[in-house]
């Protein structure tokens, strides 16, 4: 990280480097997105971030499929034995790299679809027009949280022996099996998720031009709100 | 609460009162209170019917009071501002009177509301409560407390910015909606959100705040890989054949959309004279004429008739039927109508035909009472007609104070105006009743019935049209603007529907106290001749009012 050179208060910040801001938007997520707006639009600003954050999750998938995915998922695709023994290993062969791309695929799909979703809330409800490049510039470096989040539950993993370990309140509810809608909700209240809707908050703001509350309502509403609202209505 | 305001609300309401009382002179005013009133005391009459414990469950009562409170903030908050009388504000404004008493002025026709609904809770509702009393007080102090929030939610909504405003409109709208689907959930057990929703897959729409690895560790994913490396092949026709129908789609969209912008012409002048267009129509709406502009259209002269039914006062039909003959869209819109409306009653009979074919059974008997149902719907064509084919006094609007200069009398003349748009309505139902009979059978008598009641209705439904038509235009004609008012047109509805009361309840009456071989038969009979002494009393009143028109006019 650079060091802060202080400047006189008119003056423009000093543009940083891409990885410069993907570790200072974990510490001070509105200077870097204040300075991303002023800046022209650059695509390395969301891609390189999104890539990291797909890299990341295929090799969180790997320690979590390593534990979980051979011995609870697979008897219920394949069956009883004897098809058992064949389709795992089918199953195993197969599994890896068809998931590595799913989740690749998702966090493109996901960045794309929460610019969308920012964009859409200031088009529409907040009546502010914003650039859609550079909010996908903004989810993209939102995506360092998620980034780091996966990291953690790696090291979570590790220390506890539990695939299933997040660093959520479901750490609290361990004898609950993972579709049981309590343990949604208590995996929906996890930190790196809080921590990446309150910066997609102050990226909002930022783009809006709205105060910090007005655009945590929105996000909180969508990303928190909304979604433990499907986990307990669905 | 000042003194003076407090006798100011009551000389007002005082004032209100005796004028409503007197506006119940104006029968459209009486028959619409009386038909609120008849609905009230039917409801009254029902209070103790199982639907009315269902209404008061602590599942319906909490669904309720969101409803009020929500529903008051809301409209509190679109308000953006309390709303008074014009002449509130001139005088109370200028006056030496605090907000608060101001406020407390606006609150108390509110107040009084809330007691009216806590005695009509109590009176419906005494019997499935266990502490009737205590209930209804609460219901009524909840409503004044809804009251409160909406003067509230106004006052501040008139005091911040318009961004806000509609900012914090739709703030609003999403908690609304999911406090709505949650209540309905546990209050009701309906499931508004499919399930899929919670699978992990459908994670990836909250992005970033997700677990990327519960994305990849589905169990979908692990189903499609297995069925991947079993079938060796990757086969993507399940994902591919929606795509590609929605691409077709979507390219079909953009391209029309590319041809629409590159359309080059001024798009200005005819959006402004649309816009004028709109704005005479509006006008032409509120002050009770007809939509449709006249356009200079060379229309040929239609030639004098020769036959003597069209003398006399038989000109004013053959004048309709002129103007009837020049309203192709009209027309054309009444035979749509009619077309849906009998092609609906046709598939049910069709329907009930293939069912038969295929080995169900029905008694002839109700075979015979479904078809002469079906006969008996077709009475509701000419309610449906009523707008498109209005070639009587509401065509003529500008001509009825001409037409009291005619040497005929006002009742012939009423009768010679509603004779179109019943002979109109005669036709289309007598096309719908020989659709009908392709596939179902009437006897004579059936047909007999049509014959006579189909004529009875249809002067009943246009009678009552123009009755509301000639007493809105006796009030223009007077100066008071009158508008086409969505009330207005909700108690012609209403009425629409009463005016079948008395001739069903004495036909119903004859029914079930006769218990005599030609029972039917008599009942059916009395309703004939109670519907069309209905009619009668209906033609009389539309001579009289036709006649009051003229006074109206020369008063103004």
């Amino acid at each position: 990280m650079p060091a802060t050179v202080l400047t006189s208060p008119s003056a423009a910040p000093a543009p940083t480097s891409l990885v410069a801001k993907l570790l200072n938007v974990l510490v001070s997520p509105g200077g870097v997105f204040d300075e991303v707006l002023d800046a022209p639009i650059k695509m390395a600003n969301w891609r390189v971030p999104t890539l990291l954050v797909g890299l990341a999750g295929i090799f969180l998938l790997q320690i979590v499929g390593a534990g979980e995915h051979g011995s609870a998922v697979i008897p219920l695709l394949t069956g009883p034995w004897p098809a058992f023994a064949s389709e795992a290993g089918l199953l195993a062969g197969g599994w890896p790299l068809v998931s590595s791309v799913v989740v690749c695929l998702a966090a493109f799909t996901g960045t794309l679809w929460s610019a969308f979703v920012l964009w859409f809330i200031g088009r529409i409800f907040l009546k502010v027009r914003f650039s859609f490049l550079k909010t996908l510039e903004i989810v993209g470096l939102s995506g360092t949280v998620l980034a780091l989040g996966s990291l953690v539950t790696i090291l979570l993993i590790a220390a506890s022996g539990d695939a299933a370990a997040r660093p959520s309140l479901s750490l609290l509810a361990g004898k609950l099996v993972p579709a049981h809608p309590v343990r949604q909700v208590l995996e929906t209240l996890n930190l790196f998720h809080l921590w990446s809707a309150m910066v997609l908050a102050i990226g909002l703001s930022r783009l809006s031009g709205v105060s910090f509350k007005e655009a945590a309502f929105w996000v909180f509403g969508y990303w928190v709100l909304v979604r433990l609202a499907l986990i307990i209505l669905a | 609460m000042n003194r003076a305001l407090g006798y100011l609300w009551l000389a007002l309401l005082k004032r209100r009162a005796l004028h409503f009382l007197r506006g119940l002179r104006r029968p459209t005013t009486l028959l619409g209170f009386a038909a609120l009133a008849f609905f009230l005391s039917w409801m009254f009459c029902l209070r103790r019917e199982e639907v009315f414990g269902q209404l008061v469950r602590p599942a319906s009562l909490v669904g309720g009071a969101m409803l009020m409170l929500g529903g008051s903030l809301f409209k509190g908050f679109l308000q953006r501002g309390l709303v008074f009388e014009p002449a509130d504000v001139d005088f109370l404004f200028t006056s030496p009177f605090t907000q608060r008493q101001i406020v407390f002025y606006r609150l108390l026709p509110g107040y009084l509301f809330a007691v009216g609904q806590g005695l009509v809770f109590f009176a419906f509702f005494v019997s499935h409560l266990k502490t009737p009393i205590q209930t209804s007080v609460c219901l009524m102090l909840f409503q004044i407390v809804c009251f409160h929030l909406a003067a509230g939610a106004a006052i501040f909504a008139g005091s911040i910015s318009e961004p806000l405003h509609h900012r914090i409109r739709w703030m609003m709208l999403g908690v609304y909606f999911v406090v709505a689907a949650l209540y309905l959930r546990t209050a009701w057990d309906l499931k508004l959100i499919p399930a899929f929703v919670s699978s992990p897959l459908s994670q990836v729409f909250f992005y970033p705040a997700v677990t990327l690895s519960d994305i990849g560790a589905a169990p979908s994913i692990s189903e499609w890989t297995l069925r991947l490396v079993k079938s060796s092949s990757f086969s993507t026709n399940h994902v591919l054949q929606p795509a590609f129908y929605l691409s077709v789609f979507a390219a079909g969209a953009m391209a029309s959309l590319w041809l629409l912008l590159r359309f080059r012409g001024s798009i200005f002048e005819t959006a402004v004279a649309t816009t004028t267009r709109m704005a005479e129509k509006r006008l032409r709406l509120q002050e009770g004429r007809r939509i449709t502009i006249a356009v200079d259209n060379p229309s040929r002269s239609a030639a004098l008739p020769k036959a003597s039914l069209f003398h006399g006062v038989g000109a004013i039909v053959w004048k309709n039927l002129v103007v009837a003959s020049r309203s192709k869209r009209e027309l054309v819109l009444g035979l749509v109508f009619t077309l849906i409306y009998t092609g609906f009653l046709f598939a049910l009979r069709w329907l009930l035909h293939h069912q038969m074919a295929l080995g169900g059974e029905l008694p002839a008997r109700e075979v015979r009472d479904f078809d002469r149902a079906l006969a008996g719907l077709l009475c509701f064509l000419p309610f449906l007609l009523q707008r498109a084919l209005s070639f009587d006094f509401r065509r003529d609007g500008q001509h009825l104070v001409g037409f009291r200069t005619l040497p005929v009398s006002s009742f012939a003349l009423v009768l010679a105006e509603l004779a179109v748009p019943i002979g109109l309505c005669l036709a289309f139902q007598a096309f719908g009743i020989l659709v009908l009979m392709a596939c179902a059978r009437y006897e004579w008598s059936m047909l007999l019935l049509v014959l006579l009641g189909f004529p009875a209705v249809a002067l009943a439904l246009n009678g009552v049209w123009n009755l509301h038509y000639l007493l809105a235009a006796s009030k223009r004609a007077g100066g008071k603007i009158e508008s086409t008012s969505p009330v207005g047109i909700l108690i012609v509805v209403a009425l629409s529907f009463l005016v079948f009361f008395p001739a069903g309840w004495a036909a119903l009456q004859v029914g079930r106290n006769l218990n005599w071989r030609f029972s039917e038969l008599l009942a059916i009979a009395v309703w004939l001749a109670v519907q069309y002494l209905v009619d009668f009393l209906l033609l009389l009143a539309l001579t009289k009012f036709f006649q009051r028109f003229e006074v109206s006019r020369d008063a103004c």
